[in-house]
């Protein structure tokens, strides 16, 4: 079975200053995957990669069987917009649109659109993630909880293959971010969607089916940072 | 959504940037547009004063000095036109008609022009309009006067109304008058924003009959004064005249034409051709038209540069904003046509309010314009120069739009997905 993401020998520097230097690590189809990782260590330049924000600068990133390493930035672009759902820590949401228009967003980005099909799996996510009070209110009216739900229901509605979420229940309480998962996963595992999830806290890990600390797959060692 | 609905919305939700700087983007349109028509205005007024008129023949001088005191009152001729070289060159095949004119004299203010009734048969101004009376018509009589709107409103005038002639002169009070034989009016002119509308017309005869009795340019004694049933056809028959317009009967004739009376051998004369003439003495006295012009386009300037000012002060807060479309697919060509698309919708509601204001202006003001003024504004509403001005607008917009377009894509870049602020 073809593979979710594989990177070989992936590396990544800011300048000169080196971040990532993958050897190996794999993600299968519909896995859910836990990334974590010590704050600077890392991952979001990580989800960047695999998003294709950031270019490649040596190795292979294979995702969803597509070689980014060998594509340019519209090519990226397309590709991220095609197969790609992106969930942040918080301010996911264009503060002026409202919940619908934001959650219809993507659509913007895609070459085709199956109107019909589109419209009934709308319907589904807002009634799985429980939104159907709020579609027309304004996202700066909703709590953060149901911010990062629209930011699911939104990220789900192209049926992408990858959804990489950024530390999207950092603002949560703990009773919060194991409903939040469940939604999540329920929805994923609906539309075969793999999940790679990151973040520092641990505590939520035994919810996924593996979980992986970045410094286990990268070569490159972070000194803890000290907070003062 | 579509991308213009987006826009919409982006700048709907910066509300009072957005109105500010719609609001001087505006103001800088209807200045410029405003200051042009009436510059187009006052512009006709002045080198339409008169029109179908080919060529003006006064006694040799200046060719800018006929013009100025055949149209627009303004000094005086030196010498006159002998009757008989009238007739010679206006009974020539090539001539269709012509009007004479016989000047000098005045009333509180206003010129008396002597002519005869080709003046009203003939005589066009700005585009092919001819003179129209709004009360009476022309003379029967020989003592009989008509009026320009002006005059008339001014002076209190009316149909009846009698008038004495001032001797010498066309600027202010008179010294010398003709005050033993009155004119009476017969006809007022409707207005036609021109100098027609400030002068007063008499026949030709009506000139000759006030100066029968006058000697060396003084007023007779009441002993040699002629009354005026003493006067006869005969005796009023013109014998100068100050100079007249000339209409050829085919336009290729004229430069002959104006060749043939400058070179006239019973008299020096000078023919000229008026609308090379007008739009000459017009560009000389165009500085004002420069200036005015030069404040509306610095306050485009000012327009453009408040738009961008709202642009880039608006860049930072959009960060996340741009992050997100980045995320959702968007390229960094998306984020530089977001923010071009924005000035589009900022410039395009701006020129659409601009033109509504200046046609309700042009509507509420311009009656007042011509009444006070003088001032007729003229179609088109829009002209080249204004449909110029609104491209250069929304051009230089979308020009200057660059530069904020390019900095959210660069700021897009170097953030990538995670905003730090
Ligand atoms: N655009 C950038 N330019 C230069 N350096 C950067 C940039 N983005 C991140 N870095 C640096 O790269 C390192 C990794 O950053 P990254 O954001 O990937 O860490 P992270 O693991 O996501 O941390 P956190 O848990 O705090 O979000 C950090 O040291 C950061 O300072
Ligand atoms: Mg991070």
């Amino acid at each position: 079975m073809e593979h979710a993401l594989a990177i070989k020998d992936l590396k990544f520097s800011y300048g000169s200053n080196k971040i990532l230097n993958i050897p190996d690590f794999q993600m299968s189809r519909g896995e859910n995957v836990f990334l974590f990782g010590s704050s600077g260590s890392g991952k979001s330049t990580l989800l960047e990669l695999i998003a294709g924000i950031l270019k490649t600068q040596s190795g292979e990133l294979n995702v969803l069987g597509e070689k980014l390493h060998e594509k340019n930035a519209v090519q990226l672009d397309h590709f991220r917009a095609q197969n790609v759902g992106y969930i942040f820590q918080s301010f996911n949401l264009i503060p002026y649109l409202s919940v619908i228009e934001n959650i219809k967003l993507p659509l913007m980005f895609l070459k085709h659109v199956d109107t019909a099909q589109t419209e009934k799996l709308l319907n589904h996510l807002v009634d799985s993630l429980e939104l159907k009070k709020y579609i027309h209110r304004r996202v700066t009216d909703l709590s953060v909880g149901q911010q990062q739900r629209v930011a699911v229901a939104r990220a789900l509605l192209k049926r992408p293959k990858l959804i990489l979420a950024d530390e999207p229940t950092s603002a949560l309480d703990y009773n919060h971010r194991e409903k939040f998962l469940q939604l999540l996963f329920q929805v994923c595992e609906e539309i075969e969607t793999s999940v790679l999830f990151v973040s520092h806290d641990r505590t939520i890990e035994k919810l996924f089916h593996r979980s992986v600390g970045l410094d286990s797959i990268n070569t490159i060692q972070h000194t803890p940072e000290v907070i003062l | 959504m579509s991308w213009i609905h987006l826009a919409w919305k982006s700048l709907k939700n910066r509300k009072l940037a957005t109105i500010l700087t719609i609001f001087a983007m505006m103001l800088s349109l209807v200045l410029l547009m405003s200051v042009e028509r009436i510059r187009r205005a006052a512009e006709a007024g002045f080198t339409q004063s008169v029109s179908g008129v080919d060529l003006i023949v006064g006694a040799r001088s200046g060719s800018l000095q006929i013009v100025l005191y055949t149209i627009f009152n303004l000094g005086q001729a030196t010498n006159n036109v002998s009757i008989e070289s009238y007739n010679e060159i206006k009974s020539r095949p090539d001539v269709e008609w012509t009007i004479p004119y016989s000047l000098g004299d005045g009333h509180k203010g206003f010129r008396v022009i002597a002519t005869n009734s080709d003046f009203f048969k003939y005589y066009q101004f700005r585009s092919k309009e001819r003179i129209t009376f709004q009360a009476g018509g022309p003379w029967n009589g020989m003592f009989d006067v008509v009026l320009g709107a002006d005059v008339a409103e001014r002076l209190g005038y009316q149909m009846g109304s009698e008038i004495v002639v001032s001797h010498g002169s066309t600027t202010g009070q008179g010294i010398q008058e003709h005050d033993d034989k009155k004119f009476r009016v017969a006809g007022i002119l409707k207005a036609t924003g021109t100098q027609l509308d400030r002068a007063l017309y008499i026949s030709l005869e009506g000139m000759e009959a006030i100066h029968l009795d006058w000697q060396t340019g003084s007023a007779p004694t009441p002993d040699k004064q002629l009354s005026i049933n003493q006067i006869t056809a005969e005796m009023v028959q013109p014998k100068n005249i100050t100079s007249f317009f000339l209409r050829t009967k085919n336009r290729i004739q004229t430069l002959k034409l104006q060749r043939d009376i400058n070179e006239f051998r019973s008299e020096p004369l000078l023919a000229v051709i008026p609308g090379v003439v007008l739009s000459e003495l017009w560009q000389s006295l165009s500085t004002v038209e420069k200036v005015l012009k030069a404040i509306s386009f610095l306050v485009m300037v000012v327009g453009l540069m408040s738009m961008l000012i709202a642009l880039m002060t608006s860049l930072n807060e959009r960060r996340r904003e741009m992050a997100i479309l980045r995320v959702l697919g968007a390229s960094l060509k998306h984020i530089v046509g977001l923010i071009v698309l924005e000035t589009f919708v900022l410039a395009s509601v701006a020129i659409f309010a601009a033109s509504l204001i200046k046609l309700t202006l042009e509507w509420m003001l311009g009656p007042w314009l011509q009444v006070k003024y003088g001032l007729y504004l003229q179609q088109p509403s829009f002209s080249i120069v204004e449909v110029s001005y609104i491209l250069l607008m929304l051009v230089l917009a979308l020009l200057m739009s660059l530069i904020p377009a390019l900095g959210a894509m660069k700021s897009a870049l170097k953030d990538g997905l995670s905003v730090r602020t």
